[in-house]
């Protein structure tokens, strides 16, 4: 149910969502203030100011978008699908899978950055597939998914870690990268990787309905003559790729799947039909507002982005895990 | 008289030894002692193959020069010198097989194994990261072979060119030393040898100073493209990767200066290890033509290291 007191957190979160991405656009190097930014869209401006705001922040801050939505959305159809409130894109194997494809290609065949999404997008569906096929048996289980998910990250895992030992000069820029951020990317890697991104997310959205029926009991959804097996593996796989791509797009970056189901829970029930648009938005702020504080010019290098989530997630969960133990939730 | 005669003959061999012995004192300050002037002399870093060349001494080993075997404007002169492995990953056994009376080292990825090596022959750590190490590690070497002269003599060479350069350098530009083939460069801080070499012809090293360092370290960081976009440098040198630089398909990278006045250099990976007095000046010979090409001419270079303009 939805109370006036949430009814006002959602509409301060939704707020905050809208302002996030004009604060996004003004922090950086060098501050681009409100008029600054009217007059860029308006007019020419600075020739600097203008190069900075069309090409390097405007298509930074809509990666920082979808990569947050896509890993949200992705986060809440998992928590929902196998009903386990600590599932997250992470444990499907295919965030590894994604980094371990470009790790073993970079390492074996040096291949460049433009690869990288072809490479990522491939991996993390193998990986994926790899998952699913492992935890079949006469349908897809939730807990079987997320053990069969764990076991491939494993392996992925290791098989990075022994091909980055052996990556001489590239071995920088792999734990660069791995490290999780936004940095550098730009219009080309937008177009490389959106449609992997966006497609399944407005896909799940789409089928908001039928998502909402996997929330409840197998048997009720069977008896509403939907095929719960068939659904499940559908959901998942637009989870397994939407988190593929966005793992392409800015590498792994952590806890976003994990806590903004979290968040969104205490604003709307998980059975709203706005659950999964509110996911999507939630995530977009957070990854965002992770962002900016990444880039704040404080030192001269950025913090790689998956490093601000780490330690905004980290202690946020660690938080939740205390309140729901007094609470009696845990 | 006769007694005075048995003695001084008795005495002289010790003297001689001692005249012999040699002892230098490395960048961890460790004391480095060895019994006569060393002559099988393994290198762990190109400066250490480096240097014993331009001083006629034949190292025993050598290690890889980046992704290559050797590096190609020493090559002939290490046919027959077996690689052991890279400056981070040695082969302690081949190491042993050729029995070294000495072995130089670059400091930062050999420390650890210090123990290791000093069991296989006398262990010198050595920084070079900056012109003043390049240059105390030259006479360091030099005290230890035996050749103080001569590694005195390559030291003074080398300043005096710098001093040459700096008075006929007019000065006035920037430049940027970017590394990596990912989508956010890396850039030196003004204490790394090849940055440093930049001041030595009136340019200014966008990279900038280094409040605090330890070692030398760390030896830059990934530039933001919102500043490399700022500093707008006048020439950039691209150092060696093997792979396409995914930073220059950036949408800033055709607003640059350097780019769009055609002053982008891919430079060998000599200039990514330019401490040894062979590298050093090549480097900086052909950085002053790169920057002044109507001014300094252009030094003789194996093709395969000659900077290139980058398409």
């Amino acid at each position: 149910m939805i109370t006036v007191h949430n009814k006002k957190r959602a509409l301060f979160i939704v707020t905050l969502s809208a302002l996030i991405p004009v604060l996004s656009l003004m922090v950086g190097v060098e501050f681009l203030t409100p008029l600054d930014l009217w007059q860029l869209i308006t007019q020419e401006g600075d020739r600097v100011q203008r190069i900075v705001f069309w090409e390097l922040r405007l298509p930074r801050i809509l990666i920082a978008c979808f990569v947050g939505a896509a890993l949200a959305t992705a986060g809440g159809v998992m928590q929902g699908i196998t009903r386990n409130a600590l599932a997250s894109p992470d444990l499907t194997g295919v965030v590894a899978g994604s980094s371990c494809m470009i790790v073993i290609l970079t390492s074996l065949f040096s291949i460049d950055a433009q690869w990288f999404p072809l490479a990522g997008i491939s991996g993390g569906l193998i990986a994926g597939a790899l998952t699913f096929a492992l935890a079949w048996k006469n349908g897809l289980m939730p807990l079987r998914v997320i053990l069969a998910g764990v076991a491939i990250s494993s392996v992925c895992i290791a098989s990075m870690t022994g091909f980055l030992i052996f990556s001489g000069a590239e071995a920088g820029d792999l734990f660069f990268w791995l490290a999780g951020g936004i940095a550098g990317r730009g219009w080309m890697q937008l177009e490389q990787t959106f449609a992997w991104v966006l497609i399944p997310l407005f896909l799940s959205i789409l089928l908001t309905q039928r998502f909402r029926v996997l929330l409840l009991d197998d048997a009720i959804g069977q008896s509403l003559g939907i095929a719960v097996s068939l659904w499940r593996l559908i959901f998942m796989l637009l989870a397994v790729i939407m988190t593929a791509g966005a793992v392409t797009l800015a590498g792994p970056v952590g806890f976003v799947g994990l806590v903004v189901p979290h968040i969104t829970r205490k604003l709307l029930p998980e059975q709203s039909v706005l659950w999964l648009p509110l996911n999507a938005l939630v995530g977009s702020g957070l990854l965002l507002g992770a962002d900016i504080l990444a880039r704040l010019p404080i030192l001269a290098q950025e913090i790689p982005l998956g490093v601000v989530m780490s330690l905004i997630g980290a202690p946020w969960l660690l938080w939740l895990l205390k309140r729901q133990y007094r609470t009696g939730g845990v | 008289m006769k007694i005075i005669f048995c003695l001084v003959a008795c005495c002289l061999p010790l003297i001689s030894a001692t005249a012999a012995a040699v002892s230098a004192t490395d960048d961890r300050g460790v004391r480095v002692e060895l019994k006569q002037p060393a002559e099988r002399v393994a290198s762990i870093s190109t400066f250490g193959a480096d240097l014993l060349l331009a001083l006629g001494v034949k190292p025993v080993a050598v290690t890889q020069f980046g992704p290559f075997a050797k590096p190609d404007y020493l090559a002939d002169q290490l046919v027959d010198v077996p690689v052991i492995g890279s400056r981070s990953q040695v082969s302690m056994e081949m190491l042993s097989e050729v029995s070294p009376d000495l072995t130089l080292a670059i400091r930062r990825y050999t420390e650890q194994n210090a123990e290791k090596f000093n069991d296989i022959a006398p262990y010198a750590a050595l920084n070079l990261i900056t012109l003043d190490d390049s240059l105390r590690a030259v006479s360091f070497s030099g005290a230890l072979l035996g050749r103080d002269a001569d590694a005195r003599a390559l030291n003074q060479d080398f300043t005096a060119m710098l001093e040459q350069y700096k008075k006929k350098a007019p000065g006035g530009l920037s430049a940027a030393l970017l590394v990596t083939g990912g989508e956010v460069p890396f850039t030196y801080h003004d204490h790394f040898l090849t940055a440093q070499l930049l001041s030595w012809l009136n340019v200014k090293n966008t990279g900038g100073k280094l409040s605090t360092q330890v070692q030398g370290l760390p030896l830059g960081y990934r530039v933001r493209l919102e500043n490399l976009l700022q500093q707008d440098p006048d020439i950039i040198f691209l150092f060696q990767t093997n792979k396409e630089r995914a930073f220059t398909q950036s949408p800033i990278w055709p607003y640059l200066k350097a780019v769009q006045a055609g002053r982008v250099y891919e430079v060998g990976q000599h200039w990514k290890e330019a401490a040894g007095p062979t590298a050093r000046s090549l480097v900086f010979k052909e950085m002053a033509h790169r920057i002044y090409p109507d001014i300094f001419p252009m030094p003789t270079l194996p093709e395969s290291m000659r900077s290139k303009r980058y398409k």
